[in-house]
């Protein structure tokens, strides 16, 4: 009679179930793995140009053809997904760091504290769209760092909220008066009691997030706001192609396929995510 | 130094607040409406009552988790109002409290090592991982636990194993006083059997003094050295066990004995046991007697002063006018 | 045969879990008659609320299955019949109470409507008619101000008022079969005697059956005239109260009697049953209390037994009495 079962074991079950939230989860693998290996995966230099193999079309060396720089597109696209991925995880961390903290402190600490913490939290959601990381970006000057910054600061407020959602409910278990029964430190309350039952929400809310985040990177690259040429991203990518639709449009589609798959694929595995660990929501 | 908790007329409200934007106190819940009582060494007071009683709020009160509005917590012959920061951290050692729902008092992200060996590593008694696992292991045994047990979270135990765990953490720091609030009403009678003996038997060895609060009669008297029975927020009569259980002079107190339906065949009908009415807000209690709207003995008097807690014998005290 | 109003013949629920198959009920077998109140007694886990839902068909399938038996009811057998026939029973036939009445009535919705609702369904009264209905059952309930009353919503009664809503609601139709499932576990001591007398003194008016499921022995020795105490998915002892309680005969329900402090006397030490209710998937074999029995032999770890009628109306499932017995 087996009783041990670890939580884990449970939810990687109920996750399996739903088939779609796999092909998310398959997705964003492909992705990842495509980050990780890029130099390694990549037939050619994304850099490197070839002004005789302009617009080559699709073929057997150039399995996307090539831009209009002689450029292998695979290639590119491939190096594209490792700026990408810098991206999310860069803004990710600033986002969870500082998001975290905030929601944790206002939701934990209530009153004036966590009034303020909202208030402003609520100024910034209250830009509309990507118009907080436009504005940010436009005062700190284009370049893959203040891209980070930007994109990592507009995604705070999303975290506080969940986060401090979370501790408000949780801080009403008996489990924390235990904690203060015991002698604990308001800290180690936070860190040990609190924060680690806080992890699903904060989970599926990271996992969605990478999506807006690359979306938004997109956005900005397409506005030639975000890495500058020749930096391989997918939304600047897109953007230059627009000239080209008419001789070849696959230079604009494929970056943008790319961008929607990825996209898709961290919907999907933060919607399964959100059904593995929060089975009572569903019902 | 015999008496290790004495509580002089504590006092706890709770202000009610209305109004989204700027909120206003419209009320109070009179939890805790002056209460008075002491315990000995060795000791078990059994506090009983029904919900709006107070009584779970006086044991939060006693063990300092929530602060009273007025009156004095005296524990060991110091004001838990005067306690500095290392005297506080001492009485949390010393002073433990045992909650209600196995659960969601314990950590559900913290396996059991942790959950009973954390008072160690807080108040800094161990001096490694390795020390702090043989105490806690040590402890799992007393209290009927086994070392399998250790690196199990919550969720792979039954309610009568989880509240074993709750009280090793109680237990792990030696603590001399104990709050049981309603420690065996989630559980099955049989569970709750084992659990009551083995409170019992850590009483006797370890000369534990217990704060035991629930609104089950007979486990009150199976538990208790003594009795103090509540309704909305005073104390209305306070005995010795034996006394309370067959003497019983405060008409709450009669009225709720007979009310307990028993597990035998006797010849009391269900009727016989209807206290009428229905048990008023702790917002807006009545004048007077608190219990007079469902007293069958109330008088005029009753509903307009209310009565005090009066000695009518050795130990024994009642808040009734007609007493 | 025409005294009984319900007859339930090895009922057999199991629950086909991810974790493995949950037999939670294995050949429960008892009657009620007409008028009678039975209660059926036992700890968590052990198929009262189970058998509860069974009889009246709420049991969710996936991932509950009734696999076997006989549930007959005024001579129908329940199992027998279609969805559609069983919602013309219950409410109107059977009807049940539940543990909190919080979960079980709408929030949003006013009391009085919901019970109207209830008296719409099942009868071909006005509207009119059924208000007049809830009032009048309102008060018998003893709902203080019943015009008044109907208007508002749950969250504006206390636990025992709603309680009694709940009652209304159960015995509106005048139902053959009242089925209560722990009706006062969640409200104060002093409030239980209310509701119990209440049920009660409507099940006199009514002359209806009741079947009150509860954990708590006081309370079924204070209304039932019959028991059933079961464990781990069967009855173990079943008989009138009197034989129960006074001569107790399994192992189980002795335990479960030590187990009880009492408000009469002292004791230091409660008796205790060793060990603790099994897992419904891989229960023990045999008598499903043997681990736990300190009577066990070789043959309770091999052989289901079978209830033998001990004395008249006291019948037990103990291999203990198998040569005593007969």
């Amino acid at each position: 009679m087996n009783k041990r079962r670890t939580h884990l074991l449970i939810i990687w079950r109920r996750f399996k179930r739903n088939k779609i939230a796999l092909v998310g989860l398959f997705i964003v693998l492909l992705y990842l793995f495509t980050a990780l290996l890029g130099p390694y995966i990549a037939p050619y230099d994304p850099y490197k140009q070839d002004l005789s193999k302009s617009f080559a079309p699709i073929s057997w060396e150039h399995p996307f053809g090539c831009d209009e720089f002689g450029r292998d597109l695979l290639s590119r696209i491939i190096y594209g997904s490792r700026i990408s991925f810098i991206i999310q995880l860069g803004s990710i961390v600033i986002a969870l760091i500082i998001g975290i903290a905030l929601g944790a402190i206002g939701g934990y600490y209530g009153g004036r504290l966590d009034e303020v913490i909202m208030r402003f939290m609520d100024i910034l959601l209250a830009f509309p769209g990507m118009l907080l990381a436009l504005a940010i970006i436009s005062i700190l000057g284009p370049s893959l760092k203040n891209l980070i910054i930007a994109i990592g600061i507009y995604s705070v407020p999303q975290f506080a909220r969940i986060t401090r959602g979370a501790v408000i409910a949780i801080k009403e278990n008996e489990y924390i008066k235990a904690a203060k029964a015991i002698g604990e430190s308001d800290l180690s309350i936070i860190g040990l009691y609190v924060l680690p039952n806080a992890l699903s929400p904060i989970i599926v809310q990271t996992t969605l997030r990478m999506a807006t985040i690359l979306l938004t990177a997109a956005g900005l690259g397409f506005l030639g706001l975000g890495v500058q040429p020749p930096t391989p991203e997918w939304g600047a990518m897109l953007s230059n192609a627009r000239m080209y639709l008419r001789i070849a449009p696959r230079v604009a589609v494929l970056p943008g396929l790319a961008i929607m798959f990825v996209v898709l694929g961290f919907n999907l595995l933060g919607d399964g995510l959100q059904d593995a660990l929060n089975p009572r929501l569903k019902e | 130094m015999n008496t290790i908790l004495r509580v002089d007329n504590l006092v706890k409200y709770f202000p009610i607040d209305k109004g989204i934007i700027f909120s206003r106190i419209v009320g109070y819940v009179r939890a805790v409406d002056g209460i008075s009582f002491s315990i000995e060494r060795g000791e078990t007071l059994g506090l009983v009552g029904e919900s709006g009683s107070g009584k779970s709020t006086t044991g939060l009160l006693v063990i300092g988790l929530i602060n009273p509005t007025r009156g004095n917590i005296i524990f060991k012959g110091k004001k838990l109002s005067d306690l500095t920061g290392e005297e506080l951290k001492l009485f949390r050692q010393k002073a433990q409290i045992v909650f209600q729902d196995p659960f969601s008092s314990l950590n559900p992200r913290m396996i059991v090592k942790d959950i009973v060996g954390r008072p160690l590593k807080v108040h800094k008694l161990v001096k490694s991982d390795k020390e702090m696992e043989e105490k806690v292991l040590k402890l799992l045994e007393e209290v009927g636990l086994k070392e399998e047990h250790l690196s199990r979270y919550p969720h792979e135990f039954s309610g009568g194993q989880r509240q074993r765990i709750a009280i090793a953490r109680a237990l792990i720091c030696n603590p001399e006083f104990i709050v049981l609030d309603e420690p065996t009403s989630a559980l099955d009678v049989s569970v709750q059997a084992q659990i009551l003996n083995l409170l019992k038997k850590l009483q006797i060895d370890r000369k534990l003094s217990y704060l035991f609060i629930s609104h089950d009669l007979s486990v009150i008297r199976h538990m208790s050295h003594k009795v103090a029975v509540m309704y909305l927020g005073k104390i209305v009569e306070y005995a010795p066990k034996k006394v309370l259980f067959e003497k019983p002079l405060h008409p709450y107190t009669q009225a709720l004995l007979r009310s307990i339906p028993k597990p035998a065949i006797t010849k009391e009908s269900i009727e016989e046991k209807i206290i009428k009415g229905d048990v008023p807000s702790p917002i807006n209690p009545p004048p007077g007697c608190r219990f007079h709207t469902r007293c069958p003995f109330a008088k005029e008097i009753c509903t307009k002063e209310e009565p005090d807690l009066k000695k009518v014998d050795e130990n024994h005290l009642v808040a009734c006018h007609l007493v | 045969m025409s005294d009984e109003i319900l007859r339930v013949e090895n009922l057999t629920t199991y629950f086909y879990t991810e974790e493995g198959v949950v037999k939670a009920l294995e050949g429960v077998s008892f009657s009620i008659k007409r008028g009678e109140i039975m209660g059926l007694v036992g700890e968590t886990g052990c198929g009262k609320s189970v058998t509860a839902r069974s009889i009246i068909r709420l049991i969710p399938s996936p991932p509950g299955k009734i696999i076997g038996g006989k549930i007959i009811f005024e001579g129908r057998d329940l199992l027998k019949l279609s969805e559609e026939e069983m919602r013309k029973l219950r409410g109107k036939e059977i009807a049940m109470i539940f543990q909190d009445p919080m979960s079980s009535l709408n929030p949003v919705l006013r009391v009085g409507f919901q019970v109207l609702e209830v008296i719409l369904t099942h009868t071909k009264v006005s509207i009119q008619g059924g208000i007049a209905r809830v009032k009048e059952m309102f008060k018998k309930v003893n709902i203080p101000d019943p015009d008044q009353a109907i208007e508002r919503y749950p969250h504006q009664f206390s636990g025992g008022m709603r309680q009694r809503v709940m009652t209304a609601m159960a015995l509106s139709l005048s139902p053959k079969l009242l089925i209560a499932d722990e009706p006062t576990t969640a409200l104060d001591v002093s409030i239980q005697a209310q509701i119990l007398s209440l049920i009660k003194e409507l099940q006199k008016e009514f002359s209806t059956s009741v079947l009150l499921i509860s954990h708590d022995l006081g309370v079924i020795a204070t209304m039932a005239q019959k028991v059933g105490v079961m464990y781990a998915g069967s009855i173990v002892e079943y008989g009138n109260i009197e034989s129960i309680f006074n001569n107790p005969l399994h192992p189980y329900t002795r335990g479960l009697l030590g187990a009880i402090p009492r408000l009469d006397e002292d004791r230091k030490w409660l008796d205790v049953i060793p060990g603790s209710v099994p897992n419904l998937i891989y229960p023990p074999s045999g008598c499903r209390f043997h681990p736990r029995c300190s009577l066990a032999k070789d043959i309770c770890k091999k052989v289901k037994p079978k209830p033998i009628e001990v004395e008249r109306g006291h019948t037990v499932a103990c291999h203990e009495y198998d040569i005593k017995g007969r």
